[in-house]
């Protein structure tokens, strides 16, 4: 819980910080991405579109939706859906542990909330670390949403794209 | 910039306030209007500053003058000069209107715009500023009238000079001054400016904001005339109400020539006169003579709406509307002045004699005689507000202070209210996430446990308010019902006394759309087919006028509303009959007890057919009636005794917003049940059960065999008990299906606030939204309809007997 408190300020602080500067909030915004853990795997999306982190909630079971979408849950009020990551990207479940976590992003109008694994660090990962996705083959799970891969220096993240992730319409079973 | 469309409003509550004139000492609530209207001006001034010291330089140096910029600054000292005029801030009025005269001069390009002109117009500015702060301050415009009227002369000796003599000869100048019309030329033909302005006037972008605040407000502009042209038909003080009618026409036209539609400007231009003439008495104000009126008020009505859809607009009628009104304006008067003059709307709350041009240099003076209450006058029909509140008003405004005071109504966005809702219902499960910490068990902590209190109280008070803002008193839609009433009673050729009880009642907003348009159908049908003619009245020992009563009333929790009349009653053995012959009824129907009977009026198809008999029009749209009421979770009840007439009672909830449901638990997930399907709940024995050979479970209850629906397979869970004499059915009931649902249990019953899923999942099967209960966690709820359509659509589902 204190991991993803803190966690939770860093993020804060980094939205504040590009919040701040109106005109740099582009530039600010750019090449920073939040990472979350699946299945050992380190996996990142574009802080731009990340509102918050909350803990794992309660969450009410709907009926008639794709497996992944595990329910609603009630954000301040707000009633957000929310999916499992790891049954989007095809694997078993498994226990929630104190690491979970629900990462709340925005696209488009949609409010909706991710569950993952655990939720690392904001990261900049500048463009020209970036190379794009090998062909044929899946690199790790959930391949398909795969933007670019972002090298660091002991690490590569997998950068996902959010709509593609999010697409309750494509429903292809992995 | 756009003060005739704030005023419009503000004025109408005050009407009574022009009775007073502008020297009387006002109260707080006008002080407010006053403090508006200051603000609009201010903005107005610093628009056309910038503007003038261009058109200066422009000039100067090419020695040519924009004319769009000098119609663009025209017009903000017209509208400046209509909102002061409405408010009878004469001094303003003198000083804009002087101003306006001069610049027309260039506008019309009769003479050319020079320096001195210019420093004249920003003179008159700064002048106009010091009057409004003065009339902020003290409530009085006449402050600096002495200042006023060596301006005004001024600016009239500049006019002189321009004016080339044979054109415009100073003294018509000052004759015309007075008239204050709204539309520039006085001339009832089309006048060149508003032709040429197209969409909009130059300088000035209409923004889709504004349109749509035109939008609203005609609206409520027509509504209102219309509702005074209504009740000056029915009643004796005639003149007030046309008199107001002639001011929401007023401003509307007002608002109509700013936001550029010419064609509604010169209409209501035409109604206005016309109408006019009426207050003064120089046409009769008959029957015939408002049904064109009313006309004209549905033509705008009409317009308005096509000018919202970017439609061309019905011009035949409006030409028809012209001749008509023509023609009454003719028959008024005998022979016809030459010309028909302008007008002051104001006017119309004088007596006529005080109506007359007032020419501003001579009276001016004598206005500043100290404030009295106003002279009694004929008409002081209007009088019985001001009177009683001339005097509190005088004695309150030395007391009130004097700066910008803030109250009234504001719009809002829905969605922001809808915002405000979640956060009060967060609060108040933080509030007991932090009052019922878990922590503070087994401790005792004194002034905590107040502090919590207050808290505690601070929240349900807070939630009390958050929910009532939504609420909107039932007024205006049932001042819709007037005219409704008067028009359909002249159809049918009947006498109706209507009366209006409880229209302060308050009801979601999104309930007062819903009931609308089954009001309209139930009054109509209560005039149309309750109320006898006249003729069939006179033989019984009823009075020759029919009463039709709407009414709104709380009742355990619900709106009621009411329409009732006193008629002949409904007949059962008609409609049954009706039923048998359309087959919505089996057998003879002598075991229906007679509200299901009259229900069946609401059938769809009921009795499109057969407006031979008495009875049974009364189908006619009433299917809309049920849909709609239902929609909002509502029912419709029909009382009826014959001969002495019918009840028609509108069961809402509160607010849609809000649904009364039984909560239920299946396995870890609770629902909701609305509870207006549930019928019972039982926990069922045995032997009550039964399996058709198709694998449906149907339970017996009393004579009925009901299926079952288990929750858990319908929603894929995992449920607590799997025999159905473990856990409970619950009998729910829609259109006369019923099903018995099977869940866990019940937790108990709950009003909770609805939400919509989110877009995102869409709208799942068998759900219809969701609530968020009192511990943050969600419940659905379940849309009994749907899971009943479905269980029927299952073979062998629903067995009778």
């Amino acid at each position: 819980m204190n991991q993803e408190l803190e966690l939770k300020k860093t993020l804060d602080e980094a939205l504040e910080a590009d919040l701040m500067d109106d005109d740099f909030y582009e530039d600010a915004q750019k090449d920073r991405y939040m990472t979350f853990g699946i299945d050992g795997q380190d996996y990142g999306i574009e802080i731009l579109n990340v509102t918050e982190i909350v803990g794992l909630q309660d969450i009410a079971e709907v009926p008639d939706v794709p497996h992944f979408v595990k329910g609603m849950m009630n954000l301040r009020g707000n009633v957000v859906p929310v999916i499992s990551v790891r049954l989007r990207f095809g694997l078993p479940e498994v226990e929630y542990d104190d690491r979970t976590c629900v990462v709340v992003v925005t696209l488009g109008s949609s409010t909706i909330g991710m569950i993952v694994d655990r939720v690392n660090e904001v990261r900049t990962i500048p463009e020209e670390n970036i190379s794009t996705p090998p062909q044929g083959g899946v690199v790790a799970a959930g391949g398909q949403f795969v933007t670019g891969l972002g090298r660091e220096a002991r690490s590569v993240t997998i950068l996902l794209d959010l709509a593609s992730l999010l697409d309750i319409q494509d429903q292809v079973n992995l | 910039m756009k003060p005739c469309h704030r005023w419009a409003i503000s004025h109408r509550g005050n009407a009574w306030f022009t009775q007073m004139g502008s020297h009387t000492v006002i109260d707080d609530g006008d002080l407010e209007i006053f403090a508006a209207f200051v603000e609009e001006g201010g903005e107005m001034m610093d628009e056309v500053e910038p503007q003038l010291v261009e058109l200066e330089q422009n000039s100067t140096a090419s020695g040519e003058v924009d004319l769009e910029t000098i119609n663009s600054i025209f017009r903000l000292f017209h509208s400046m000069k209509g909102s002061a005029g409405f408010l009878e801030l004469n001094e303003v009025v003198k000083l804009t209107h002087k101003a306006e005269n001069l610049l027309d001069l260039f506008r019309k390009q009769e003479a050319n715009l020079e320096g001195p002109d210019v420093t004249l117009l920003l003179q008159t500015i700064d002048l106009l500023r010091k009057v409004m702060d003065d009339l902020v301050e003290s409530g009085r415009d006449d402050t600096y009238a002495a200042e006023v009227v060596d301006m005004v002369d001024r600016l009239q000796t500049s006019i002189s000079a321009k004016a080339s003599p044979g054109k415009e000869p100073p003294a018509p100048v000052v004759k015309d001054e007075p008239q204050g019309e709204a539309a520039p030329p006085p001339a009832p033909e089309p006048t060149p400016e508003p032709e040429n302005a197209g969409p909009s006037y130059p300088g000035i972008t209409i923004t889709p904001e504004m349109h749509a605040k035109y939008m609203e407000e005609a609206e409520e502009l027509l509504d209102a005339s219309e509702q005074d042209l209504l009740v000056a038909l029915n009643e004796e003080n005639e003149a007030v109400n046309l008199a107001e009618a002639l001011r929401c026409l007023h401003s509307f036209k007002g608002n109509s020539g700013f936001m550029g539609y010419t064609h509604l400007e010169k209409l209501t231009h035409k109604v206005e006169s016309t109408l006019e003439k009426v207050v003064d008495g120089e046409i009769k104000a008959d029957e015939k003579a408002l049904t064109i009126f009313l006309n004209v008020v549905d033509t705008l009505r009409g317009a308005v709406a096509d000018v919202a859809e970017d439609q061309g607009c019905d011009i035949e009628t409006m030409q028809e509307l012209h001749v008509e009104l023509d023609g009454l304006l003719n028959k008024g008067k005998g022979d016809a002045m030459p010309k028909k003059s302008g007008f002051i709307p104001l006017s119309a709350m004088k007596k006529p004699a005080e109506s007359a041009p007032v020419a501003p240099e001579s009276p001016a003076p004598a206005d500043t005689a100290p404030a009295g209450p106003p002279a009694p006058e004929p008409e002081t029909a209007v009088a019985p507000i001001p009177a009683q509140e001339n005097p509190a008003a005088q004695k309150a405004t030395p007391a009130a202070p004097p700066g910008k005071k803030t109250g009234g109504s504001i719009r809002v966005d829905l969605s922001k209210l809808d915002t405000l809702m979640n956060l009060v219902g967060e609060l108040v499960i933080a509030e007991a996430m932090v009052t019922r910490n878990p922590d503070l068990d087994g401790h005792e902590f004194e002034n905590l446990d107040k502090a919590s209190h207050h808290l505690r109280r601070i929240t349900s008070d807070l939630q009390d308010v958050a929910m009532s803002v939504r609420m909107v008193p039932l007024a205006g839609t049932f001042k819709k019902m007037v005219r409704l009433v008067h028009d359909t009673a002249l159809k049918a050729g009947k006498k109706v006394n209507l009366n209006l009880q409880g229209e302060d009642t308050e009801v979601d907003k999104t309930v007062i759309e819903m009931i609308s348009d089954p009001l309209v159908h139930i009054v109509r049908n209560a005039i149309d087919h309750g109320l006898e003619t006249p003729e069939e009245r006179a033989g019984t020992d009823k009075p020759e006028a029919g009463n039709v009563t709407i009414g709104a009333r709380h009742e355990s929790g619900e709106v009621w509303i009411t329409v009732s009349d006193d008629g002949r009653g409904m007949k059962r053995e008609v409609i049954l009959r009706k039923a048998i012959e359309k087959g919505l009824v089996d057998g003879d129907g002598s075991d229906l007890r007679d509200e299901d009977v009259y229900k069946l009026v609401f059938e769809p198809g009921f009795s499109t057919a057969a407006s031979v008999t008495e009875i049974s029009g009364r189908g006619v749209g009433m299917d809309v009636v049920k849909k709609n009421i239902e929609k909002i979770n509502g029912r419709v009840d029909i009382k009826s005794t014959l001969g002495k007439g019918s009840q028609f009672i509108m069961r809402i909830p509160l607010t849609m917003a809000i649904i009364e449901g039984m909560l239920v638990r299946v396995g870890r997930s609770t629902y909701n049940i609305p509870l207006l399907s549930i019928r019972e709940a039982f926990r069922p024995e045995t032997g009550q059960v039964t399996t058709t050979p198709d694998g449906v479970e149907v339970v017996k209850l009393r004579d009925d065999m009901i299926p079952v629906v288990r929750i858990h397979d319908l929603y894929g869970i995992e449920p607590s008990f799997d025999k159905l004499d473990e856990g409970i059915l619950v009998i729910v009931e829609n259109d006369g299906i019923s099903a018995a649902l099977f869940v866990d249990e019940i937790l108990g019953q709950q009003q909770t606030v609805v939400k919509g899923l989110s877009d995102y999942v869409g709208s799942p099967h068998g759900v219809s939204g969701c609530t968020i209960l009192g511990d943050g966690r969600i419940s659905l709820i379940l849309d009994v309809a749907t899971i009943l359509a479905n269980a029927a659509t299952a073979p062998a589902m629903v067995v009778s007997q």
